[in-house]
């Protein structure tokens, strides 16, 4: 079973992503918080992470540190599921190495799971 | 007998002399009485010999007292010179004279009387009087003359002052080149605003004493400074220049920064005129201002859309994805009418969604704050994208799409993002506003401006559907704005699109137009520079 980090601020999106995540197979563990995703990045097949986190620090924060820690950074594919539609922020995690960036608002949750799972499999 | 003969002869030979002088001659006695006079004494007196002989000599002169002075002079020195006296005729003209005066004596040496020669000196005299009131005049006109030039030179020494003083009071930056681009002028606001004094910076080029740079802190090389090209007499046609013209105002519009003295920058805007002399470019005046308050204020206005936005959509996603488990029975099966009316929720999130992203992009495009990325762009492979996106609600409505074009279009330079923008509202809107069964056609060829070199692409999106009433097709392209015809049919919609839509293509350097007739359907065109 594929293990997905899903990094997400908001408890009502976490949780319903969480529920469609493992109702399409996945097992998921949660973080709110870079600092907490840290912790769990070393198990994980995949990350959905949202840009703005709880705390100082963002999904690009995040990425910036999974990459210094860890050479499984070019073999996890990163997620970024954000309402943060800035051409450059996107840019920034284009830069960055993330290509798969999605904007909530634009796609089902469905749609984003379905890419997901075409990633990973 | 010998003797007086040649007494007489002599006396007639002095006589015929003093006669054939044209000046008046006149002998006086001792005591003053007239003795002789000539003819020149009879016609300036128009008295005759007879009766001047004999008579006080000094009768004949506006001044005799003066005459009779002048008389004495000749008796105590034996003579007078250009002795000045009128002489009054009788009938009233004046004769201005200058006498000769000596003491005639007989051959014992005994002083017999005075012979006094005139001469008239009248058209001298007037000659005189008109050469000073000539020289009067001429004095006066002078006079006026000069206090006329003190007077304009006063006028214009104030005018210049005036001109200067606002000019060194404007508050913007000034600075004036000539035709090398060389300053000529600056003025106060400029030398606070960049640090150089007017005294530093004269006679030394522009574009080298104030380095332009552009956002990512690139200096904006000399040849591509609008200064030069203004100076060079080139039409400018940069997209980010409002004016073509060449003797209306350039627009100088940021992102630029020009760098102080001290190396610090500064976000700057303003214009850049040509200097027009017989329609030749003899220099430009610059003008532009420190724009860090109004970039600070539009970042902080866009950083609250944005935020603004971002926080508006996370609970509709929340609504959405939540509604979206429910319809796919993530949550257990529902019935017909709970499908419905959590469709009817979906709908009505969806539409929120779409107003939100369409305000956050009006916004951000109301504040300048977009941010234009070209790229070399295949418009064919967009709008087929585009056409599979409304793939949809064109099979629903039963509708038939066609899209024609000429094969192997180049790529165009273009913000693909925002070009979709412009096709997703104009396909949508054909698609929303069509009834069932209607027909779209899209099509997009070259085309090229009068056999010239410019070349443009030509896009046109035309339905079949409702039309735009007539009296709203002014009112189109203006923000928020929905036809009647529409809002009848459907609530949803922002009014957003097209306004949008226009600002991106006419932002791209294209143009946008529409025809359009109620119940038989719209045509909408797109032009775009290759």
């Amino acid at each position: 079973m594929k293990i997905i980090l899903l990094v997400e601020d908001d408890i009502s999106l976490l949780t319903v992503i969480q529920i469609k995540l493992e109702r399409c197979g996945f097992k998921v563990v949660t973080a709110r918080s870079v600092e907490s995703a840290m912790e769990k990045i070393m198990k994980v097949d995949g990350i959905w992470l949202d840009h703005n986190l709880i705390g100082k620090e963002n999904g690009m924060d995040f990425v910036i540190k999974f990459k210094a820690k860890t050479k499984k950074f070019k073999e996890t594919p990163v997620f970024v599921v954000s309402n943060t539609s800035s051409q450059d922020v996107q840019k920034c995690y284009a830069d960055l190495g993330v290509l798969n960036y999605f904007v909530k608002a634009e796609h089902k949750l469905s749609e984003i799971v379905k890419q997901v799972q075409t990633s990973l499999s | 007998m010998n003797k007086k003969i040649s007494r007489e002869e002599n006396a007639r030979y002095a006589r015929s002399l003093i006669e054939a002088s044209l000046d008046p001659l006149v002998t006086i006695s001792i005591d003053g009485k007239i003795t002789d006079v000539n003819e020149g004494s009879i016609k300036v007196t128009g008295i005759s010999r007879e009766k001047l002989v004999g008579t006080d000599f000094s009768d004949y002169f506006t001044e005799p007292e003066k005459a009779r002075a002048g008389y004495k002079q000749v008796f105590a020195d034996g003579l007078v010179t250009d002795y000045p006296l009128t002489i009054h005729h009788l009938n009233g003209t004046l004769t201005h004279v200058l006498y000769n005066a000596s003491v005639y004596t007989d051959e014992k040496g005994e002083v017999l009387g005075v012979f006094a020669a005139a001469r008239d000196v009248t058209a001298k005299k007037e000659l005189e009087k008109q050469l000073a009131e000539f020289a009067k005049l001429q004095d006066e006109k002078i006079i006026n003359r000069t206090v006329e030039l003190a007077q304009k030179v006063k006028e214009l020494s104030e005018a210049k002052a005036k001109d200067e003083a606002i000019l060194l009071s404007l508050g913007a930056a000034l600075v004036v080149v000539d035709k090398e681009g060389k300053i000529e002028f600056v003025n106060k606001a400029f030398e606070e605003l960049l640090g150089w004094a007017q005294s530093e910076v004269l006679g030394k080029f522009m574009v080298e004493v104030i380095p332009r740079e552009d956002e990512a802190g690139l200096e904006v090389p000399f040849v591509e400074r609008i200064l030069s090209e203004v100076l060079a007499g080139k039409k400018i046609t940069t997209s980010n220049i409002k004016s073509s013209d060449l003797d209306a105002p350039v627009m100088v519009l940021p992102p630029y920064y020009y760098i102080r003295k001290d190396k610090t920058r500064f976000p700057a805007a303003g214009f850049i005129n040509p200097i027009l002399l017989n329609k030749r470019v003899v220099g430009a005046v610059e003008i532009f201002r420190d724009i860090t308050k109004e970039k600070e204020s539009d970042t902080a206005k866009s950083d609250f859309i944005s935020l603004a936005a971002h926080q508006l959509r996370t609970p509709l996603s929340v609504v959405s994805w939540y509604i979206e488990m429910l319809l796919d029975g993530d949550g257990g099966e529902l019935n017909e009418i709970q499908k419905d009316y959590f469709q009817q929720i979906y709908n009505a999130t969806e539409r929120m969604l779409d107003m939100v992203n369409s305000l956050l992009n009006v916004a951000l495009l109301d504040v300048g704050a977009v941010i234009i990325h070209d790229e070399h762009t295949d418009v064919a492979l967009l709008i087929q994208d585009v056409m599979d996106e409304q793939k949809k609600d064109i099979l629903e409505k039963e509708m038939e799409i066609t899209f024609d074009y000429t094969k192997n279009l180049p790529l165009i330079k273009i913000d693909p993002k925002r070009l979709r923008m412009v096709l997703q509202n104009l396909i949508s809107n054909s698609v929303k506003y069509t009834e069932k069964k209607g027909k779209i056609k899209i099509k997009m060829s070259i085309l090229n401006k009068n056999g010239k070199e410019k070349k443009e692409l030509l896009l046109s999106v035309e339905d079949n559907g409702l039309g735009i009433p007539f009296e709203f097709q002014s009112k189109i392209f203006t923000k928020f704005f929905r036809a009647d015809n529409v809002v009848q049919r459907s609530t949803a919609g922002t009014g957003l699109g097209m306004y949008l839509a226009k600002n991106i293509v006419e932002a791209s350097g294209g143009k946008i137009w529409f025809e359009s007739k109620e119940n038989i359907g719209t045509t909408f065109y797109v032009t775009l520079p290759m």
